[in-house]
């Protein structure tokens, strides 16, 4: 016993794989706990930092994205959310609802404890729109005994359009870790599909080390039993959190229902690495009749895998919009300054902007673009043509609100032939950027932009490709770098980094980034390599803030255009 | 003569290696019989390990991975064989439609069961401890699919042969879960 609480005061301090002491049970979290901090109710909240056009509450912790879905012409976006605090813990469903998502309005809960299978917890899961457009939520529930559930809410009330009332049916909890299944490595339940007469799901879990996705089937989504094998799992990967299931076309961007199968379609499975906080994903073939994956062999299926964002990004969750016929990703971001500073400014998390998501032509990834809805919000926009940019060049972007921004640029790549050679043992893009910065000499690179940038550059986060030469081929490399984001010491301020698999035939390479006060989301060659980053400037804040692109490598690089905007502020919660 | 009759003495096990050497070899027996009654005693079902490897006369030369091996191996017999029998069910059943619907389902089932117990021999190969483990789970779970599917057909008997080889390789691939589990440790 004595053991125990110095054990968990210990890892109080770490950040991922928790154990929670909890009416005698251990409980196994993956978030840091707090208790000192709980009790606190918010009662001001700083602006400071806030962002103007990205999915958060007015106040407190948010975490995963729960249950997205359209539903009657309405977009739904629940998300894991403490009412009472700045750090996790007390978790409900909180509710918000739009018709563009991009302007959002506050409901009130939809899942809170209630129930002897949810009584110490409602976490995260998903919405499944039955046939007769009947929409149900499966989610995981914390029960009497800490075991980790999986249960079903309903609509109290269909004909209400927001669909702010929830009830939970007698016969939850649906699935329960039986036989050797960890009670607490049991969660996060997938939308469900259909075929071969059964509906199916998949929940989160482990053995050993070995991530595990487990496949669920029922009939009548009243009964449900597992499926004697996994779907899937991979060897050394930990426990596979928040997985994620969809099919995709192969021709086209078009979003397809969950249910899809057969000819012209491909799956994905995405999954959350709990033991090192970041996402994978792979792409493969779904065999319907035994109910397994496959996955190509054209990424890798562990950690060192293909991921929708190299950056702040995690607990992502996709959705079928059958309204426009896209499929949806919705991720959270976290804070990157300490719990102390959250606490203070009582806020903490974000979401990303909502990402159209599809296979790229060649198969083997996905690619993602911001939803065109966000390009509403574009005030002001300015041009830049054909800027030579030598060693050292950099060119200011004026005339718009530079730390709330849009901007898209395209680069020409005159000198290929001069890139660096690549050296096939820098297989950590993160690593390679976290090594050399923006200021350090390259070939082809580094050029990008630098964003939240102070006038004297004391700070700035720079996003930026280096080129390099392969056997027969060109890597690129794209970097969102937040080492220089701040001169406050306190913050986290890493190098995020993901390669760009791209050919340079047109020699040309284009990077959006979205800029927003305290989050720089960026979009490598059309979206292929996505990277989210979170900043803390002290300078580079409203009028200090500034935008420039530029260039340190040793070879020009041509700016053929570059177009920013202003972003206004939508109506936010 | 003494030193004759030493010599004899010296000579003696050089020229009879068997009586000496068949010493050592009942020990080597011996502690492999420990090893299996050790191994045996780890899993739900001691009887049925046991007699399962002594019915196999390389078991008392191989390792704990070599016992995992020889009882997938009987489980496959097994399934594969229930598979054949259901095959041939299938066949001499020629009017219930719904009888044969849920045969050909069974059959599958376990013809899955048997890929998976495949599945577990390579990972095993592999020294792939927690994915053997976890193809041997999958395998015991497919002859309850099977019966399951006869549950939702009320007017279908789930046949009583059909019912003993169900729990005999579910028994089967439980030994073999159990010697696993020892392995992955």
């Amino acid at each position: 016993m004595a053991t125990c609480s110095v054990l968990s005061s210990v890892l109080i301090f770490f950040y991922s794989n928790l154990l929670i002491w909890n009416n005698g049970v251990f409980v196994e979290a993956s978030h840091r706990v707090f208790p000192q901090y709980q009790p606190l109710a918010v009662s001001k909240v700083s602006q400071r930092y806030r962002t103007g056009y990205h999915f958060q509450p007015s106040k407190h912790w948010i975490n995963d994205p729960n249950g997205p879905m359209y539903y009657n012409g309405i977009y739904h976006l629940f998300y894991q959310y403490n009412p009472r605090g700045a750090v996790w813990g007390n978790i409900v469903w909180a509710h918000s609802v739009s018709t563009d998502l991009i302007n959002w309005a506050p409901l009130e809960p939809a899942l809170y404890p209630t129930e002897p299978f949810d009584i110490n917890g409602c976490w995260s899961g998903s919405a499944t729109i039955l046939p007769g457009n009947k929409p149900v939520i499966l989610y995981t529930g914390i029960d009497t005994q800490n075991r980790q559930v999986q249960n079903i809410a309903v609509p109290k009330n269909l004909s209400d359009p927001y669909l702010r009332e929830w009830t939970k049916p007698g016969h939850n909890p649906l699935m329960v870790p039986a036989g050797d299944i960890n009670v607490s490595s049991f969660r996060d339940p997938t939308t469900a599909w259909w075929g071969n007469g059964h509906w199916k799901v998949l929940v989160g879990n482990k053995r050993g080390r070995r991530g595990m996705a487990l496949l669920y089937r029922s009939r009548d989504f009243v009964t449900w039993k597992k499926s004697p094998h996994p779907l899937h799992s991979a060897p050394g990967t930990g426990m596979w959190e928040c997985p994620d299931f969809f099919p995709v076309s192969l021709a086209g961007e078009e979003g397809l229902d969950a249910s899809r199968t057969g000819v012209g379609v491909k799956h994905v499975l995405k999954v959350s690495l709990d033991s090192s906080r970041f996402e994978y994903y792979t792409v493969g073939r779904y065999f319907p009749e035994k109910d397994r994956y496959i996955p190509d062999n054209t990424s890798a299926d562990n950690a060192m895998g293909l991921r929708f964002d190299y950056g702040n990004f995690y607990a992502s969750k996709t959705f079928f919009d059958a309204g426009k016929k896209r499929r949806i990703l919705w991720g959270w971001t976290n804070e990157s300054d300490t719990a102390a500073d959250d606490v203070a400014k009582g806020w903490a998390g974000i979401q990303t902007i909502p990402r159209k998501l599809w296979l790229d032509k060649s198969g083997r990834q996905i690619v993602q673009w911001p939803i065109q809805e966000l390009e509403a919000l574009r005030q002001n926009g300015v041009h830049l043509r054909k800027v030579h940019l030598r060693k050292g060049g950099i060119v200011e972007v004026k005339g718009i609100t530079a730390a709330q921004a849009d901007v898209e640029v395209t680069f020409s790549l005159p000198n290929l032939k001069k890139a660096e050679p690549f050296d096939p043992s820098w297989d950590d893009p993160q690593q390679q950027c976290s090594r050399r910065g923006a200021t350090v000499e390259g070939g082809v690179g580094p050029f990008g932009l630098l964003a939240l940038a102070s006038r004297n550059l004391d700070e700035y986060t720079s996003i930026f490709f280096r080129v390099f030469k392969a056997q027969d081929k060109h890597v690129v490399l794209m970097c969102s770098d937040q080492t220089r984001s701040s001169l406050r010491t306190e913050v986290y301020k890493p190098a995020f980094g993901g390669f760009v698999y791209v050919d340079l035939e047109d020699g040309k390479l284009s990077l959006r980034s979205l800029i927003d006060n305290s989050v720089v989301e960026s979009f490598g060659a059309g979206g292929k390599t996505c990277i989210t980053s979170r900043v803390y400037p002290i300078l580079a804040v409203a009028e200090g803030a500034h935008l420039y692109a530029f260039n340190n490598g040793s070879e020009p690089v041509q700016l053929v255009k570059l177009k920013a905007w202003s972003m206004r502020r939508p109506r936010m919660n | 003569m003494g030193s004759l009759g030493f010599l004899f003495l010296v000579l003696l096990p050089l020229s009879f290696p068997q009586l000496f050497f068949q010493q050592s070899s009942v020990l080597l027996v011996r502690g492999d019989a420990k090893l299996i009654q050790r191994t045996c005693k780890s899993t739900k079902h001691y009887d049925l390990c046991l007699s399962s490897l002594r019915s196999n006369s390389s078991s008392l030369k191989v390792d704990t991975k070599g016992l995992a091996t020889i009882i997938i191996g009987i489980g496959m017999a097994n399934a594969t064989d229930t598979y054949s029998y259901l095959s041939s069910q299938l066949l001499s059943n020629t009017n219930d439609t719904a009888l044969k619907t849920v045969l050909k389902g069974c059959a599958d089932k376990y013809s899955y069961a048997n890929d998976a117990l495949q599945g577990a021999l390579q990972q095993l190969a592999l020294d792939s401890y927690d994915y053997a483990y976890v193809q041997v789970s999958a395998a015991v779970d497919y002859p309850n699919v099977c019966h399951n599917a006869f549950k939702r057909y009320p007017g279908l008997t789930y046949p009583p042969e059909l019912a003993l080889r169900e729990q005999a390789l579910e028994s089967v691939c439980d030994v073999a879960s159990g010697i696993i589990d020892l392995l992955g440790r």
